[in-house]
């Protein structure tokens, strides 16, 4: 309460500050930082991977311009959940006016070294993490994106990788080694439960991509899985192509979060799409950067997924894609 | 303006000593500069006030029905929103659900939520209100779950009004989803509940442009933002003073019966804004333009006329003073004109060619100066007659015109010579005075004959006179016996003074001296004091006659006594030894004729 109280107060004097603010965009240098967990720094740019590359051309269509009245530091952990609070200090070092940060860690780390700093995540569920009071009114330096659909979507990413393989019986949910990542989501479980199909987990250890990789892949081909569930964690997504060479030598059919994967020759992904969510958060350091207090901006939910699938891999993995899915995707790789 | 008048006008004008005679305490110029710009200005600025109420009338009750029409295009776009949603749902509900449908349900289903991205979650239920079929983007699919659900809301809504809105709710306390159910044209085919993310309207709803700034929003019946351009009004959920707004606003609008009504919108601004219903969702939705913009039209046209009737009544006022210029320059001409001749300066002429009534009456006034001129100059020669021509001979004399009857010539003339006995020692002797009253009385009683008879005085010293009579008007009669007439009434007049001298103890007489003859006659002197008179032996003789003549006598020479003879009774003298003349033949006109 007294958290909130005080963080009205700052939104007061930013609404006092508003119209300085605005008029100082054109002639004023916004700083801006980046952090990401998995993706190298390399693609976060204007001609980068999809997501920033929306994001850029939002703040572009909203009159920032790097280099020009906006300044970017980025910083990656490259899969590296340990790195996150060291990036979250050398970020904040450079005493940006708002910070992009993707995922629940980096964010979580970020707003562990400061409260004041206006935080835009791309997050999976920031109440749940305690990042926020609520998505209507997060109350706090943090804002941005929940991608969690609720905690069912993960069931859902299950029910369409049977759907695909509908002989599957044995799965296995590939964890990573992060001490964030628990374990399987319990939509997850209730849907194996459900389709009675027998699930296992598979957690990578030791030093990625090899060994730990290869290894991880070693066990699941022990399980004798006849398919692939890949979690949600930052690593995954880092040591993609590693990953979907691996599936593609073991000729198991694999469901990924991102469609990264799937344009690497993954075999599907289903998730909210993250250009747009990306975009939104471009909206959203504009308007803090204008004045907004981010305490006040809501969170905002995904409404648009994409269900991605590769014909290709799944022509190499002798599958017959059924109707369901095709009716379903919202890109088809051939 | 006439400088003779100057000191009585000031003497009476010394109660108001502000009062200057000169100055002129309402200017010609400021009455009709006055009067002239009243004259323009005042209906301008009436034509001005009226256009600008009935401008502002007008564009009011424009605007209202610009934003009307804003928010019933809004309210379109939000029912075409619905309404496809709605339409693509019909899909679901056309097949009935016999027996090995259900894949192809599945396919509507899912091809539905393809064409409907707002759509997050599809529910068929069949005929008998039990749920087949489940179809979700973000949890489990549910194929044959057969929950009944004949009396949930949705469904038994849509079975009795095909379709079936339901309130708005907040997924996570944050997005505003909605229900809606649409039933298929048969029992049979069944019912399709739909959660929709309404999010999905703030496409619809950016799009809409209310003027430059303005916006459109939605609003449910609980006085809920369902859509706002700002999404985080929306995505923030209910708080009391929006509600308490929202719900002000929806009361205002239902008093004023479709009209705008003048609020606040979120950030505080005042606003117009104007409602459309959405009947199947029961929504309203609002055009609201800031009033500073909305009114920046109104505000350019009043700034418009208030221009023009600045510049209508700067050029009235260029105009009037122009005009009142004209009119007042050339009285004010004129009046320095006349005051110039006025003061005598006749010669001056006032030279106004306006083409009017001014320049007419300039001209009427230079005539009039030309006029004094003459009339002065006749006027001062008059004077200068009068003083040896008696006003009647003075008069032909000026009538003539010339000086000619003035001029040097040989006349006939009557000479009188005339003066008092006695008159040297009675003025050495009495008071200055007495001698002028004496010679007062004396020169009233012959002036008054003189006048009478027409002579021509041609000088006067002392006592003495002479006078002239046939010069320089010739009489018409008999010249001497005009003289001898006006000699004894003469005579007669100063012997009744006489009289009354000698009451008052002087001893004086009064002798006439009257001679006819040739003499030159005409004016001498200089200039600036001219005389007429006559020279020659008959005037000599003339004055030598009045020398010696007596007391109440009157001596005629030989010529007049002929020239008179049979008319007057005449006494012959016989010849007198006159200086001068010689022995001369003299006669006295008888008293007693003299008294006739």
């Amino acid at each position: 309460m007294r958290r909130r109280a005080f963080n009205f107060a700052l939104g007061g004097a930013a609404l006092v500050s508003l119209s300085p603010a605005r008029a100082q965009i054109a002639s004023k240098t916004s700083r801006l930082a980046i952090v990401h967990p998995s993706h190298p720094v390399a693609g976060m740019t204007e001609t980068g991977i999809a997501q920033y590359r929306a994001f850029f051309r939002e703040l572009r269509r909203l009159g920032y311009a790097e280099g020009r009245n906006l300044s970017v530091d980025r910083w990656s952990a490259e899969g590296q959940a340990g790195r996150y609070l060291e990036l979250a200090r050398a970020a904040l070092a450079k005493k940006p006016d708002v910070i992009l940060a993707g995922g629940t860690g980096p964010v979580a780390a970020l707003q562990a070294s400061s409260q004041t700093t206006p935080i835009v995540g791309i997050m999976s569920d920031p109440v749940a993490a305690g990042l926020a009071f609520s998505l209507a009114r997060p109350g706090g330096n943090v804002t941005g994106v929940a991608v969690d659909a609720g905690e069912a979507f993960h069931g859902k990413r299950l029910e369409l990788l049977l759907d695909m393989v509908p002989t599957a019986h044995r799965v296995v949910y590939l964890l990573s080694a992060d001490r964030s990542d628990l374990g399987v989501p319990v939509s997850v479980l209730d849907f194996a439960k459900h389709r009675r199909v027998a699930l296992y987990t598979v957690r990578i250890e030791g030093v990625v991509p090899e060994p730990a990789y290869p290894r991880a892949f070693a066990a699941i081909a022990e399980e004798r899985a006849d398919a692939l569930f890949v979690g949600t964690a930052p690593v995954h997504l880092t040591h993609r192509a590693t990953i979907v060479a691996l599936a593609a030598a073991a000729r198991l059919p694999a469901s990924y979060q991102w469609r990264d994967f799937v344009e690497l020759g993954g075999l599907m992904s289903y998730a909210p799409s993250l250009p747009d969510l990306y975009g939104r958060c471009a909206g959203y350091v504009d308007r803090i950067l204008k004045g907004a207090n981010p305490a006040e901006l809501p969170i905002l939910q995904p409404e648009k997924f994409e269900l991605a699938v590769n014909l290709k891999t799944a022509k190499a993995l002798g599958l017959t894609v059924p109707e369901s899915i095709l009716a379903r995707a919202d890109e088809v790789i051939e | 303006m006439n400088p003779r008048d100057a000191p009585v006008v000031a003497a009476s004008a010394q109660a108001a000593p502000a009062a200057d005679p000169t100055r002129v305490r309402r200017p010609l110029f400021r009455k009709y500069f006055i009067a002239l710009f009243v004259a323009v200005v005042v209906p301008l600025l009436i034509n001005g006030a009226s256009e600008a109420w009935f401008g502002y009338r007008d564009d009011r009750a424009l605007l209202d029905q610009r934003l009307r029409v804003e928010a019933a295009a809004a309210a379109s776009k939000i029912q075409g929103f619905l309404d496809g949603i709605r339409d693509q749902m019909q899909w679901a509900v056309q097949l009935p659900w016999s027996e090995g449908e259900t894949e192809r349900h599945r396919f509507d289903a899912l091809r539905v939520l393809r064409q409907v991205p707002a759509i997050v979650d599809l529910t068929l239920v069949d005929g008998a209100g039990k749920e087949r079929l489940k179809i979700s983007r973000v949890g489990r699919d549910i194929v044959g779950g057969g929950t009944d659900l004949s009396t949930d809301p949705a469904v038994a809504g849509a079975r009795r009004g095909r379709v079936w809105y339901g309130p708005v709710t907040l997924n996570r306390g944050s997005e505003p989803y909605m229900t809606i159910a649409v039933a298929g044209n048969r029992a049979a085919v069944g019912v399709a509940v739909a959660q929709i993310n309404l999010k999905l309207i703030w496409d619809v709803i950016t799009a809409i442009r209310v003027g430059q700034t303005g916006a459109a929003f939605v609003v449910d019946r609980n006085a809920r933002l369902v859509a706002h351009p700002n999404i985080s009004l929306v995505l923030q959920g209910a708080d009391e003073t929006t509600t308490a707004r929202l719900k002000e606003l929806q009361a205002a609008t239902a008093v004023a019966g479709g009209n705008a009504v003048t609020t606040r919108d979120a950030e505080g601004r005042t606003v117009l804004a104007a409602m459309a219903p959405i009947a199947g969702a029961d929504w309203m939705v609002f055009a609201e333009q800031p009033v500073a913009e909305a009114y920046a039209p109104i505000r350019a046209a009043l700034w418009r006329t208030a221009i023009l009737v600045l510049a209508g009544a700067l050029f009235a006022a260029i105009l009037a003073f122009y005009l009142a210029r004209r009119m007042s320059g050339p009285i004010r001409q004129l009046e320095r004109g006349v005051e110039r001749i006025g003061a005598g300066q006749f010669a001056h002429r006032i030279a106004i060619s306006t083409g009017d009534e001014l320049e007419r009456l300039a001209a009427r006034v230079n005539q009039m100066a030309g006029e004094l001129a003459l009339s002065q100059e006749r006027s001062e020669r008059i004077a200068r007659l009068k003083r040896f021509l008696s006003p009647q001979v003075a008069e032909i004399v000026e009538r003539a015109g010339t000086d000619d009857l003035l001029g040097a010539q040989k006349v006939d003339v009557v000479v009188v010579f005339c003066d008092l006995r006695g008159f040297t020692a009675f003025s050495a002797r009495a008071e200055p005075e007495e001698v002028m009253r004496v010679l007062g009385e004396y020169y009233e009683a012959l002036g008054a004959i003189i006048l009478r008879h027409e002579a021509t005085l041609t000088h006067f010293a002392g006592d003495g006179m002479m006078l002239l009579l046939n010069a320089p008007v010739p009489c018409p009669d008999n010249p001497a016996l005009r003289g001898v007439r006006m000699a004894a009434d003469m005579q007669a007049a100063v012997q009744a003074l006489i009289v009354g001298w000698r009451a008052r103890g002087h001893t004086l007489g009064f002798g006439i001296g009257l001679a006819k003859g040739i003499a030159t006659v005409g004016r001498i002197g200089y200039e600036g004091r001219h005389d007429y008179t006559a020279i020659g032996r008959v005037a000599n003789l003339a004055s030598r006659l009045c020398d010696d003549a007596e007391d109440n006598q009157i001596l005629l020479d030989a010529n007049a006594a002929a020239a008179v003879g049979g008319t007057v009774a005449l006494t012959p003298l016989g010849t007198r030894d006159l200086k001068g003349f010689g022995e001369s033949a003299v006669s006295a006109v008888s008293s007693k004729a003299a008294a006739e």
